[in-house]
């Protein structure tokens, strides 16, 4: 049968597939690897940054002409949001001091007992 | 029958299967294409505590009884939380649940522009500290285990040698990196001499979740090619494809990252190496995993591309722990933990371990 089976041309592709990706990675890392490489990689990097850069110069011009919010402004916003939530959080915290234990966030939250102790059988029968 | 026309008889047979598979591939093929993506993460539970992107999710018991010591799982910054709940029948949280874990996650989501200044310091010393905190309010006890995973396990560690003596019981790190000098790709890319950080982030300020997956996929250029092909030929198979919409919907949901953590991530950890040296100081304190006393558990992924076993084997030699274990798995990156296989290798070695350090 496994005779058969070595056969098989479908078998035979899906191993010529998996083979192919062997392969192909091993290449790549190989390249990927050397100092060449990682220069050249970088340098597109950076010319992407540089042209994403412009592309915001122009954007933010391109906003306030149209008297729109930028992405500065948009962050201040932001910077005040987590100032309010900050004040909410140690709120929040004073008020579950003053509560005491917590009942579960959901109220619902069914309260099983901590009882347990481990049992490898019943790791074994799992 | 003679062995000539078995053998007649089995092709007969694979070919007739083949056609058929040829005829359900046409037909489900357009079910994948039309189909709304899977549900993911359906583990019933709650959100304990959301503010900004840090989010604790209490999820529902469902056993009987609980192992004493809660369980909160902690994620890497750049993935969401799902991946530890993929679905029913092949999701660690559940596996956890109908163990008898108190189980609870601190996972992260969409950053907003305002935090990218959140660093490695505020990930470990407010956001895992906070969680505990919550965690241990919430349950009513006065410890908690950590399971960590990748990047999450990193800030596990870091936040488990920075409390020594605090309410941390047990610290399992699932496929998490020490020495960064044996990250290969990952490091060559962020080589100093061609890669400025700083102009990289500053333009910005915070890393795409694109760039990331860009690093990760490098590592195999080939295998998304590879990975379509294979689902084309079990596109007849319904199992395979819920699965593989599963875990590639995952593995490419990835988030952005703050740049200062990011930053601190190159500079620090890839390139200086700081952690492996013992010279990473997190909020003015010097990281020293040797101070970490409590019992803690590695798991490595034999055939884990993201982390290289160069770069995870020195994790448990660092741990300063008398009860630390090293176990070496099958699978990969992600697989190991939460695929198809981790239900007979991992889960019932992490349950025995867990549990038996959990009353």
């Amino acid at each position: 049968m496994a005779d058969s089976g070595a056969r098989d041309p479908a078998t035979l592709w899906r191993e010529m597939v998996g083979q192919w990706e062997k392969a192909v990675n091993a290449l790549a890392t190989e390249h990927m690897a050397t100092n060449e490489f990682s220069r050249e990689a970088n340098r597109m990097m950076s010319a992407s940054l540089r042209i994403q850069k412009s592309m915001q110069a122009v954007m933010g011009r391109y906003f306030d002409a149209l008297n729109l919010p930028t992405k500065t402004d948009i962050d201040g916003l932001g910077v005040r949001l987590q100032a309010i939530e900050d004040e909410l959080g140690r709120v929040s915290a004073a008020i579950e001091r003053l509560a005491g234990p917590a009942e579960g966030a959901a109220g619902s939250v069914p309260r099983v007992p901590r009882t347990k102790r481990f049992s490898p059988q019943a790791e074994h029968d799992r | 029958m003679s062995a000539t026309a078995a053998t007649a008889a089995s092709i007969g047979d694979r070919m007739r299967q083949e056609v058929e598979r040829a005829f359900q591939r046409t037909v489900k093929g357009f079910d994948y294409l039309t189909a709304p993506e899977p549900p993911v993460g359906l583990s019933p539970k709650y959100v304990l505590h959301h503010r900004g992107t840090q989010r604790v999710v209490h999820y529902l018991p469902m056993a009987d009884e609980l192992y004493r010591i809660p369980v909160l799982i902690i994620v890497p910054p750049s993935n969401r939380g799902y991946g530890m709940d993929m679905l029913p029948g092949q999701s660690l949280v559940e596996f956890l649940l109908k163990a008898g874990f108190d189980v609870y996650m601190l996972e992260f989501t969409e950053p907003r522009r305002d935090e990218a200044r959140l660093s490695f310091d505020d990930y470990v010393l407010r956001f895992i500290a906070d969680a505990v905190e919550r965690v241990l309010r919430d349950c009513g006890e006065s410890q908690v285990s950590l399971i960590g995973y990748c990047a999450g396990g990193v800030m596990a560690a870091c936040y488990a040698a920075l409390t020594a003596g605090g309410p941390l019981e047990n610290l399992v790190c699932l496929t998490t990196p020490a020495d960064f000098e044996q990250m290969g790709l990952h490091r060559n890319l962020t080589d100093p001499r061609y890669f400025d950080v700083d102009r990289a982030i500053d333009a910005n300020g915070m890393v795409p979740g694109e760039a990331f997956l860009l690093g990760a996929t490098m590592l195999r250029p080939v295998t998304p090619i590879a990975e379509r092909v294979r689902l084309w030929d079990n596109l007849w198979n319904d199992d395979y494809v819920t699965q593989f919409r599963r875990f590639d919907g995952w593995a490419s949901d990835t988030l952005p990252l703050p740049g200062a953590y990011m930053r601190q991530l190159i500079k620090e950890l890839m390139v200086e190496n700081r952690l492996m040296k013992g010279e990473f100081v997190l909020g003015g304190r010097r990281v020293d995993l040797g101070a970490i006393g409590v019992p803690m558990l590695h798991v490595v992924a034999e055939h884990d591309h993201l982390v290289p076993r160069g770069a995870s084997q020195p994790l448990i030699g660092l741990i300063g722990s008398a009860d630390k274990e090293e176990i070496v798995l099958k699978g990969g990156h992600l697989s190991v933990v939460t695929g198809p296989n981790a239900k007979t290798r991992l889960w019932p070695k992490l349950e025995a371990w867990l549990g038996r350090r959990s009353e």
